[in-house]
């Protein structure tokens, strides 16, 4: 806990120094960042949204690492999540919003869930590592929604490479206008204690944790390995896609080319900081959207460049996954 | 060299474990001479380890000095203390696994100070000849070092050591053979060692092997020293009570129970062998050949012999498992298995478990721990999908895992929390849980391979007054082993290994030890 | 070691206990800073890097210059950074904060983007340069004729593949490589290039192709080879960083390129020939300006061509006079000069 405290206070000391030396305008800058997501009912309402979306992406990146998996495909997770639940929604017949909503949920978490459960299945079947095969094929699915965003679900009348606009009835409810903040933020909520539940508590969950240190021991009980080799990551996958649904329905409403791009990576520095506890994963997730609001409320304020923004960013992510943050676990896995 | 000043000494080390608190080490000192083999003895959780490792730099001390030839000096990491003539043989392997034997006998050798990749490799492997003609040991340079018995594993390291020139060498629970054709036993290697003028130090708990070898021995017992022998000085007896903090009168080792008498009338078999081969070359000792051997209710049978030999081969056939998920088990080219009288042997572990059958591996801390996560998870291990809630279906009750845990804690006298992480358990304290967790379900067959492994007397003795209760309820046991006295001891007959074939199978009553080496270490013996 | 559950807890609960307890003060906070005073601060959105894009240093300057001749206006940049999928949060974000008078951004798309915001927003005032909204009262957008630049280039095109330039080919074929397919482009830029060309060689056909994005200089090229291939030998790329691969092409396969929008003879001396230019960084000012005073109308949309001097083609560089001819420099510049009146 000291050992924390003390590296919490250096980072809010550091970022102070870097927002101080590189801004034109230091005062403002560091008043910006720390009041960040405070400044008004706007900031604080993205500021919620953007953690819920980092929780449920976060809790997923912890499930493949606890299964002792290695998810790198967040990014095309996440973003094919988000084209399979806009591409029913576009184009299959209206449905009723009490139905169509967790419909096009679920259609997002199915894809994050099978594309990740196909990696798993090559590395089962053909031994190929998922830290190389999750990473090649989301690099692939990034092109492939790109081109879909810009091609065949265009809106022509854009001046975006962007989509038509989802039927206002899929939606998620916003629940704190103007802000972007919308019931998504429950749904994050739910999510990361019900893994929580799930994988410290249940049969399920005990087994994929043991898997995840040692699967000999999972053979060694007489328990089917194979489950247990495929359900983390594909699980993991589920979530990320789910996250890519939830950003779809809650704050675009629309495709627009790359509109989930970082959620990924960044949901496994949630999963690291928060130690690879799901149940953490919330609380590192309002770190992380913490970090994002204040250093663009820190641009905003003072003409600190968007690649300057982006260095800072960059070094306090470093510092917050520094070892005294994580466990000991995450080391045994990477 | 002044032969009065020791190579390496300490001085009243001490050593607290922040994470459970423990006083590991408390004022230990220890002098190792020159040509001498100083056996250091202790059960498991005396504070041996710790002493090593802060001999070899591994852990730094809270307190105390450590002495090179009387000057103070410290470590800062086993690299350091080898560059500084220590180096460690570890008991468990800390080879790498993915790299070939001679990779790892070289790895990090380029600080010996030798030219040019091609002329250094050339040289090392001159000097590494030298040495494993000098004493008589050989490894196969080429092979990976995953694929090694623990005796060449151990024999990889002592060479590495070797390589290095280390004055001081540091023995954790030696195999008593290293590789070699013929095997050498270790009391003849570190005789060698130690007329060459090295420091030897043995950290055993078999106390017959270290007065076997030992020019002193020094006891510890609770992180403390009970003082520091010659052999002549002290016996077997007095260097037990020490070791066990026991009253003079006390003698270890329960009264031996009274064998059964094999009558006329037996029930069938539990596990019966007929005719059992196993696929793979006729030429390699590990196949198995033609093994005819039979379980019964309320017996144990023991099966002896060098680990290559046979016994690895038959506990990988008897439970379908291989730890490393590479490899498979190995297939039957002839005979049968059956168990309980006729019915086909189930080839899966599940449905070994499922006929109540429990197995001990002989790897088990690789296979059947998981080190990181608690006492607790790995005491359920077995039964958790039993340990539910009655509410809520597939949901494990924290209060039925916790009773289930201390139960097992209780009754093995298991020293450990149920919600501490397992690495905080000492080694003796993990294979008691290992065990007390097959034994939970009252099984009708144990299958316990080199159960005794790293486990000081007092445990030995607990695991198998285990063993006997397994046998008063009309269970079986089938202990595969390499400790030949062990199992003498422990069980009522004895089956003899040699080169994959069952040699010999007698009541354990009727033969002695010698019988048995005999037997097992086939025409090419020397003893 | 495993991680302690019971400290992970707790600094949970620190975590909460801290966003619970500054959240009003927070709010509080900003809100006393937000009291009225009567200086005017303009936020220039730039809807990604300003380093590297003339467009949008000549919008920052713009807007820099006019806040310079007044004492109570200041201007602040900010980048919003290339991924199009931030740029509605962060401009909401701006206009949530309310500390800005004024918001000023350029691009096509922007206004689209902040309608919606505009509505959650209302009080909030926008300049688009180069963009069209009308009837929305806090909106004023300028946008330039690009039927009239895009006319003056194919103009200039159509001379040169019907001259005797060194690189001109037999056919009367030029090319129009586009970033993508939008409004503005099938709607203006495209006819007016064509028009220009017609105008300037009766016949001259126009080979139009579109990368797909505005970044991939290797598809330009291969687009760009195509069409060279094709017996073109005026390319005019509108297609952001894969203009580069157009222009590598060209100069591999003796094609002449006319640059949009900023002037761009120094990028290949003798394969650039000609350079059409939005004024932005004076139609800026001057919008700027305007508002600052309280005089543009917001609510309105403007155009801007080459009567009000916001679209030129560059003919003062001398790498112009250098390499094109002379009667076609002056064949150019007479049209130029009809069209200004």
């Amino acid at each position: 806990m000291k050992a924390k405290a003390a590296v919490s206070a250096s980072i809010l000391l550091v970022t102070t120094l870097l927002l101080i030396l590189l801004s034109p305008e230091p005062a403002a800058s560091v008043r910006g960042f720390f009041s960040g997501p405070f400044r008004n009912l706007y900031s604080f309402g993205s500021f919620l949204a953007s953690a819920s979306l980092l929780t449920i992406a976060g809790t997923g990146a912890a499930l493949a690492f606890r299964g002792g998996a290695f998810n790198l495909g967040g990014e095309g997770q996440v973003y094919c999540g988000a084209v399979s639940a806009l591409s029913a929604g576009l184009l299959l017949p209206a449905l009723p919003g009490n139905l169509g909503t967790p419909l096009l949920l679920l259609a997002a978490a199915a894809a994050g869930f099978f594309i990740a459960l196909f990696s798993g299945w090559l590395k089962y079947r053909f031994s190929i590592h998922e830290l190389i095969s999750t990473y090649l094929i989301s690099s692939t699915l990034v092109y492939i929604c790109d081109y879909l965003i810009s091609g065949p679900l265009r809106d022509e009348e854009s001046f975006l490479i962007a989509t038509p606009r989802l039927p206002e009835v899929y939606t998620l409810q916003q629940i704190l206008p103007p802000s972007p903040l919308h019931t998504g933020v429950f749904i994050a909520l739910t999510t990361a204690l019900a893994a929580h539940l799930w994988l410290n508590r249940s049969v399920r969950g005990y087994r994929l944790r043991i898997y995840g240190e040692n699967p000999a021991c999972i053979r060694f009980a007489g328990i089917r390995e194979k489950t247990y080799a495929l359900l983390p990551i594909a699980l993991s996958g589920g979530l990320y896609g789910l996250a890519g649904g939830v950003a779809l329905l809650g704050i675009h409403f629309r495709g627009i080319q790359g509109f989930t791009a970082g959620l990924g990576w960044n949901g496994i520095a949630v999963a690291l900081i928060a130690g690879l506890s799901p149940a953490a994963a919330a609380a590192a997730a309002v770190l992380i959207a913490f970090i994002e609001i204040g250093i663009s409320a820190a641009m905003a304020g003072a003409s600190v460049t968007y690649d300057l923004g982006l260095m800072i960013r960059g070094i306090i992510l470093i510092m917050v996954t520094m070892k005294v943050f994580t466990s000991n676990r995450k080391e045994e896995l990477l | 060299m002044d032969s009065s000043t020791p190579v390496l000494s300490c001085r009243s080390i001490a050593k607290v474990y922040e994470s459970n608190h423990v006083q590991a080490c408390d004022d230990i000192s220890l002098d190792l001479h020159a040509g001498e083999i100083h056996c250091i003895l202790g059960e498991n959780g005396a504070g041996k380890s710790t002493l090593m490792r802060i001999l070899t730099g591994d852990q730094t001390p809270d307190s105390g000095q450590l002495y090179m030839h009387g000057a103070p000096c410290s470590f800062s990491s086993p690299h350091d203390s080898l560059m500084q003539g220590v180096g460690m043989i570890h008991q468990q392997s800390n080879c790498i696994r993915e790299l070939t034997v001679w990779e790892n006998i070289i790895l990090g050798a380029e600080q010996c100070g030798l030219l040019g990749r091609v002329g250094r490799n050339r040289s090392l492997r001159a000097a590494v000849d030298r040495l494993s003609s000098r004493y008589g040991i050989s490894v196969p340079y080429h092979e990976q070092a995953a694929k090694l018995d623990s005796n060449a594993v151990q024999t990889t390291a002592l060479l590495s050591i070797l390589l290095r020139n280390a004055q001081v060498l540091i023995f954790d629970e030696p195999h008593s053979l290293f590789s070699g054709d013929p095997p050498v036993s270790f009391q003849e290697i570190a005789e060698t060692l130690a007329q060459e003028g090295k420091a030897l130090a043995v950290v055993t708990h078999n106390i017959a092997a270290a007065f076997a070898v030992a020019s002193r021995i020094t006891i510890l017992r609770r992180g403390r020293s009970m003082g520091t022998f010659l052999p002549e000085s002290i016996d077997i007896q007095g260097a037990t009570r020490l070791m066990m903090g026991l009253p003079p009168e006390f003698t270890p080792g329960a009264p031996k129970p009274s064998r059964r008498v094999h009558g006329a009338v037996r029930r069938n078999p539990v596990l019966s062998l007929d005719q059992v081969s196993t696929k793979g070359d006729v030429d390699n000792p590990s196949t198995l050949k033609s093994v005819s051997l039979s379980v019964h209710p309320g017996e144990i049978l023991a099966c002896v012999g060098i680990k290559e030999h046979g016994l690895l081969t038959l506990e990988a056939l008897l439970t379908s498992f291989v730890p490393d998920p590479g490899s498979t088990p190995p297939e039957l080219s002839g005979g049968a298995i059956t168990c309980d009288g006729g019915r086909t042997y189930p080839r899966s572990l599940a449905e070994i478990r499922r006929r109540q059958f429990a197995y001990v591996p002989s790897n088990r801390l690789l296979s059947a721990a998981a080190v990181y996560s608690t006492v607790e998870e790995n005491a359920v291990l077995h039964a958790h999908s039993k340990l539910t809630e009655g509410k809520i279906p597939g949901l494990m009750s924290s209060r039925q895992v916790r009773r289930f845990t201390e139960s097992l804690i209780h009754s093995f006298a298991i020293q450990g929390n149920h919600k501490d992480s397992l690495l905080s358990l000492s080694g003796g304290n993990i294979q008691k849980l290992i065990a007390a967790r097959e034994l939970a379900d009252r099984p009708r067959l144990l299958i316990a391979c080199e159960i005794t492994w790293g486990l000081d007397v007092r445990t030995q003795e607990f695991l198998f007054e285990q063993l006997q209760e397994i046998k008063k309820r009309e269970g079986s046991v089938l202990l595969i082993t390499s400790e030949t006295d062990v199992a003498l001891e422990h069980s009522d007959r004895i089956a003899m290994f040699y080169h994959g074939r069952l040699v010999r199978t007698a009541p354990s009553a009727d033969v002695t030890a010698s019988d048995v080496g005999e037997v097992i270490l086939g025409e090419r013996s020397r003893l | 070691m495993k991680f302690s559950g019971t400290s992970k807890r707790w600094s949970a609960a620190a975590l909460t206990l801290l966003l619970v307890l500054t959240v009003p003060a927070g709010i509080a906070a900003a809100g006393r800073a937000e009291a009225p005073d009567d200086s005017y601060r303009i936020a220039v959105f730039v809807p990604g890097v300003t380093a590297g894009s003339p467009i949008y240093e000549m919008l920052a300057e713009g807007a820099r210059r006019a806040a310079d001749e007044f004492d109570h206006a200041r201007a602040n940049i900010i980048e919003g950074g290339t991924n199009q999928g931030e740029w509605p949060g962060k401009i909401a974000s701006i206009a949530a904060q309310g500390d800005h008078d004024l918001i000023v951004t350029s691009n096509p798309a922007m206004p689209e983007i902040v309608n919606e915001v505009s509505q959650r927003f209302p009080d909030q005032k926008f300049v688009f340069m180069d963009g069209y909204l009308e009837g929305n009262p806090s909106i004023y957008t300028l946008r330039y004729d690009q039927y009239q630049q895009a006319y003056l280039a194919g103009y200039f095109a159509g001379l040169v593949t019907s001259s005797t330039m060194e690189f001109a080919g037999e056919q009367l074929k030029i090319g129009l490589v586009a970033g993508q397919e939008y409004p503005d482009m099938n709607q203006s830029i495209l006819p007016g290039y064509r028009e220009g060309a017609q105008d300037a060689a009766p016949g001259t056909e126009v080979d139009f192709r579109v990368v797909g994005n505005w970044y991939d200089a290797s598809r330009g090229k291969e687009l760009a080879r195509e069409i060279i291939s094709g017996g073109a030998d005026v390319l005019l790329p509108i297609s952001g960083g894969a203009n580069y691969g157009v222009l590598e092409a060209a100069i591999e396969g003796d094609a002449y390129v006319i640059w949009y929008d900023t002037s761009g003879y120094h990028e290949a001396p003798g394969t650039v020939i000609g350079s059409t230019a939005i004024m932005q960084d004076t139609a800026t000012y001057e919008t700027v300006k305007a508002a600052i005073e309280g005089s543009l109308p917001f609510g309105s949309a403007d155009k801007a061509g080459l009567q009000e001097g916001m679209v030129t083609f560059i003919t003062d560089d001398p790498l112009f006079e250098e390499h094109v001819p002379e009667d076609i420099r002056r064949a150019l510049i007479s049209r130029m000069e009809e069209l200004a009146k």
